[in-house]
């Protein structure tokens, strides 16, 4: 590594850029952002699987923002409101379920659980898995050993009944959900990030930027960061379906709080009183088929944009 | 052969390390749980409660009453003593190993079997769809395995329960159970067919739920290895698609699927779970849900060390095979 050599004589050289310089490359990143995001979204309207995950979630995404109008119920305030067991008709669209409660309303309110549940811990899960795999690949040595080794244990904990026992301890709300899908779905993220950003340290660019000087946290916020970020966003949105499987799974276990109507809740209540063996398909079908549909609708974007994103698969 | 034995020696260090990690973290996990461990057995008052001279006798014999440390210590002799302590719900008192060693069978006889056959059909799924890229059957399979893959586990379990195991529909697999009510005689064929009997819907679920993953990560790893330039050699020195295949792709592409089948170790044990809470079917995943529910803590804790020292075992395993199929990683 020659970079290491040439810092300490070559930083003083460097003038500081002026502010018109800095403007100028500041427009020149927000441009060739731009070029990439059209060019993957070229590559992205040819897949037909994303473009039908695309359409499919953006159906629920209108369900879940137009809830307040959609429903006629407000959630968790409608308890006994209306006769039990009724089948579709007029103004429930859906029926009605074992307590009374109007199907349709608890269902499109489910699409807002299951999005903000799969948004959050997402966005959580990324967010440690990125900085753990950024830290561990770029650093190296002890930071790599050591993080390496922590997403290896967090790896072979059995997850459900680690996060039945975290949310016995941190108590079952909708926030801890999320906290508790966040802390056990980063290890993936965490190792494909660390392999790409292996790949990317041995590139020029990131040798040019040490020859010239800068320093290492300028290396990883400027250069390896907005180069694995694509890949870091494909893997988010997989995360994301990961994240309403788990919420489905935990609200089915009654480990979720149980003032939020989720579509894994409606499943387990909805088995509870018979509705599968007894046909109330107006009872089980919406929230079943919309579990299924919503984490299809991510994996096939996911998978298509991983498909674009991720180098190694490029190739073809 | 020197370095062979080097690097099992390293693969053993670290596989010791991991699992006395687990083994601590599990201690102070459900150390920090609410709730008085003594206090559960003894109850503050009613019928046989109030008694605060037998909460002391408990707290002294299980040695609650010393200090954090000394209990850890306790602990870990325990554990690699085998003794996982004592159920807190089941009566009189049972031990958590051999409570979890009665279940265990039933549970390498669901999860075992069904992941074996998930990944054999996930893997020629995987292979027909990355020889057949484009065609309608690499189409057809790709679409199944992307909605079976979407498609929670305890969702398929219920529909094959509802639909194949219920009066209202069909009812050609029984509704709950590992066994007949009156089971036959032990290891003869009439038992092992009312034990596969039962088995049949559970594994099915496994299959159905678990070759989704392997047949979408075998068809991409096919698919990448099928643009080596090593592929277009052997294919220009006259290999059949065939040879081309069974000799050179198949051996490079299974690695990336060797991993996964790993990690997924942990899904299957989680899935466990509600599959066989669903059939009720008293294996492992059933005990768990029983503790869950009954918050049986000293079972859970047993349960929760049992699933971490067999996926531990499990990725142990997969790196040794790893580098039994991949010579690079031998050097």
């Amino acid at each position: 590594m020659s970079a290491e050599v040439s810092t300490a004589e070559v930083r003083p050289v460097v003038a500081a850029p002026s502010r018109a310089a800095r403007a100028l490359a500041r427009r020149e990143r927000l441009r060739f952002l731009l070029a990439g995001l059209r060019r993957t979204w070229r590559e992205f309207r040819r897949s037909y699987t994303g473009m039908a995950g695309l359409v499919i979630l953006t159906v629920f995404i209108i369900i879940a923002l137009l809830a307040p109008w959609l429903a006629i119920d407000d959630p968790g305030s409608y308890l006994g409101l209306h006769p039990p067991l009724l089948t579709p008709q007029d103004p429930y669209i859906l029926g009605t379920d074992g307590i009374g409660r109007d199907i349709f309303s608890a269902f499109v309110y489910g699409a807002r659980i299951s999005l903000l549940v799969g948004f959050a811990a997402s966005f959580l899960s990324t967010l440690v898995g990125t900085a753990v795999g950024l830290v561990a690949g770029f650093y190296g040595r002890v930071a790599d050993e050591s993080l390496m080794r922590t997403t290896d244990f967090f790896l072979v904990l059995p997850w459900l009944p680690f996060m039945i026992v975290l949310t016995y301890i941190l108590g079952a709300s909708l926030l801890n959900v999320i906290i508790v899908i966040g802390i056990t779905s980063w290890p993936s993220t965490a190792r494909v990030i660390r392999s790409q950003v292996l790949s990317l340290k041995e590139r020029g660019f990131v040798e040019r930027a040490h020859a010239v000087g800068a320093r290492s946290s300028h290396i990883v916020a400027r250069h390896v960061l907005p180069s694995v970020f694509p890949l870091v966003f494909a893997n988010a949105i997989l995360t994301v379906a990961w994240a309403i499987f788990t919420e489905s799974f935990l609200a089915y276990l009654g480990l979720q709080d149980p003032t939020v109507m989720s579509w894994g809740r409606m499943i387990d209540e909805a088995y509870g009183i018979g509705a599968f063996v007894n046909g109330y398909y107006w009872y089980y079908l919406p929230p079943t088929l919309s579990i299924v549909l919503v984490i299809l609708g991510f994996t096939m974007v996911g998978f298509s944009l991983d498909r674009i994103l991720n180098p190694r698969l490029r190739r073809r | 052969m020197a370095g062979l034995r080097r690097y099992l020696a390293m693969r053993f260090l670290y596989l010791a390390i991991t699992f006395f990690i687990v083994i601590s973290f599990n201690f102070f996990l459900f150390h920090i749980l609410p709730g008085d461990p003594a206090r559960m057995l003894v109850p503050r008052g009613g019928v046989g409660g109030g008694n605060e001279s037998l909460l002391n006798i408990i707290k002294e014999h299980w040695g609650l009453d010393k200090p954090l440390h000394e209990q850890y210590v306790r602990f870990l002799v325990q554990v690699v003593q085998g003794d996982l302590g004592i159920s807190m719900t089941y009566r009189p008192g049972r031990d958590v190993e051999d409570i979890i060693l009665r279940a265990l069978p039933l549970t390498l006889l669901l999860a075992g079997a069904g992941t074996l056959l998930a990944i054999w059909a996930g893997f020629r799924l995987g292979v027909i769809s990355a020889v057949r890229l484009g065609r309608p059957s690499d189409t057809s399979i790709t679409l199944s395995s992307l909605v079976f893959y979407s498609v929670p586990t305890f969702v398929l379990a219920i529909f094959l329960l509802t639909f194949l195991a219920t009066r209202r529909y069909f009812s050609f697999f029984p509704i709950q159970g590992a066994q007949s009510p009156l089971p036959p005689e032990a290891w003869t064929i009439a038992w092992l067919g009312d034990i596969l009997w039962h088995a049949a819907l559970p594994l099915s679920v496994y299959v159905l739920g678990y070759f989704a993953e392997f047949s979408l990560i075998m068809r991409n790893s096919l698919v990448d290895v099928y643009t080596e330039d090593y592929i277009l050699t052997a294919r220009a020195k006259g290999l059949s698609g065939r040879e081309v295949l069974r000799r050179h792709a198949v051996p490079n592409a299974r690695l990336p699927l060797v991993t996964v089948v790993a990690f997924s170790i942990g899904w299957i044990l989680s899935g466990d779970i509600v599959i066989q809470e669903i059939f009720s079917y008293p294996g492992l995943g059933y005990t768990t849900w029983e503790a869950i529910a009954m918050r049986d803590y000293t079972l859970l804790q047993g349960v929760f060390l049992i699933s971490a020292a067999v996926m531990l075992v499990a990725n142990f395993s997969a790196d040794i095979l790893y580098r039994y199929l991949d010579p690079r990683v031998r050097q």
